[in-house]
């Protein structure tokens, strides 16, 4: 399957399936090494915050979102939903 | 303990039904991470399928198909405060008894780590339009007010919930946007208070301790609701009348008279 690359707040990456069944997540391609998850800046900068937050209010548990990297997800409606709701987290940079 | 069975349970219970039993832990999801800010995780917050050896060290996991297991370093923040597993099982114990239903039951603990039932549900910090946002980004903002609204329903709920931990005579000692959840189902939201190792009896406590405690446990609910009511105006609350009372003492005086001004009295008409 190939798949398509996101621009979300003006990082590059691809969307998965969220470890919570139901759930999807953009992660930047940056913080991918070898099938593996840089855990730590995923949280850093932001992105397990803003991916919980883009989900519908009773989807995910607790206070962040992680990816199951072995699932990449192809749906470009809810992708672009979710990228869309991330960007409107961020005023400063939506207004940039 | 919480009867509510949500999609997002629905649908951990499934994941978990598949898990082969094997002697450790199996984990289907990662809620939380404390992480330094050179990047190293601290503390691990995740959804677990118990192995063998947890279920044979901890009897009461096997009410549950999957439970919360927090696993800290001694570079986690509760640890240097002394608040150790150990301490969180001993409080949270506490906690349950005066708030039944509201608090997750606790399972288990060792050195390193502490287990509770899994509240399927999402902390304010992951509710919070304004989290993570500074207070002028957040006044910014350009929110869905009928989310804003029910978000701030759930804030209002926590905050009658803490009101009540108050008059049993304890505080929660930590109220941080990500130590209150909200458990929603299709017609329920119900309030969940969590992290309680900083928990304290307020009898122990002076008059003046007992006064700032409680003060302390409103703070960040109190800044949010007060945001809040700068997008939506003024609401019919005597938590929020209160929040919008303090908010000279919450926020920095270029922010607070901003807020003072509630312009949101103006969005009244996009809710109805």
């Amino acid at each position: 399957m190939k798949i398509k690359m996101f621009t979300v707040l003006e990082v590059v990456g691809q969307f998965y399936e969220g470890d919570v069944p139901g759930t999807v997540c953009f992660v930047p391609n940056n913080l991918i090494r070898g099938n593996k998850l840089d855990e730590g800046p995923y949280v850093l900068e932001g992105w397990a915050s803003l991916n919980i937050k883009a989900q519908p209010e009773d989807m995910g548990i607790g206070s962040h979102l992680f990816p199951d990297l072995q699932k990449p997800y192809a749906n470009q409606s809810v992708c672009a939903k979710i990228a869309e709701r991330i960007a409107n987290q961020r005023p400063q940079l939506v207004k940039a | 303990m919480n009867s509510l069975r949500n999609k997002t349970y629905v649908a951990l219970a499934e994941k978990a039904s598949k898990i082969k039993p094997q002697e450790g832990d199996q984990v289907i999801a990662t809620v939380y991470q404390d992480v330094t800010t050179s990047g190293r995780v601290i503390t691990r917050g995740e959804i677990v399928v118990p192995g063998g050896n947890t279920l044979q060290a901890y009897p009461s996991t096997k009410d549950f198909p999957f439970h919360f297991r927090k696993t800290f370093t001694p570079e986690s923040g509760p640890i240097k405060r002394e608040e150790t597993p150990a301490v969180e099982f001993s409080k949270t114990s506490v906690i349950q008894r005066l708030l039944p239903g509201k608090i997750p039951t606790p399972l288990g603990f060792d050195t390193w780590t502490y287990r509770s039932e899994a509240i399927c549900g999402r902390t304010l910090q992951a509710l919070s339009p304004f989290s993570n946002l500074s207070y002028e980004d957040s006044l910014h903002l350009k929110p869905n007010l009928v989310q804003l609204k029910s978000y701030a329903q759930i804030a209002l709920i926590i905050c009658e919930t803490l009101e009540e931990l108050h008059s049993k005579g304890h505080c929660h000692g930590d109220l941080t946007l990500h130590n209150a959840m909200c458990l929603s189902g299709e017609r329920q939201k119900l309030p969940i208070l969590i992290d309680l190792a900083g928990s304290a009896n307020l009898n122990a406590l002076s008059e003046s301790q007992q006064a700032s405690a409680k003060d302390d446990d409103f703070q960040e609910l109190y800044r949010d609701l007060a945001l809040v009511q700068y997008f939506l105006g003024e609401m019919d609350n005597p938590h929020s009348r209160k929040s919008l009372a303090l908010v000279n003492d919450l926020f920095p005086s270029e922010i607070a008279c901003i807020i003072n001004r509630l312009p949101g009295n103006q969005n009244e008409s996009e809710l109805s």
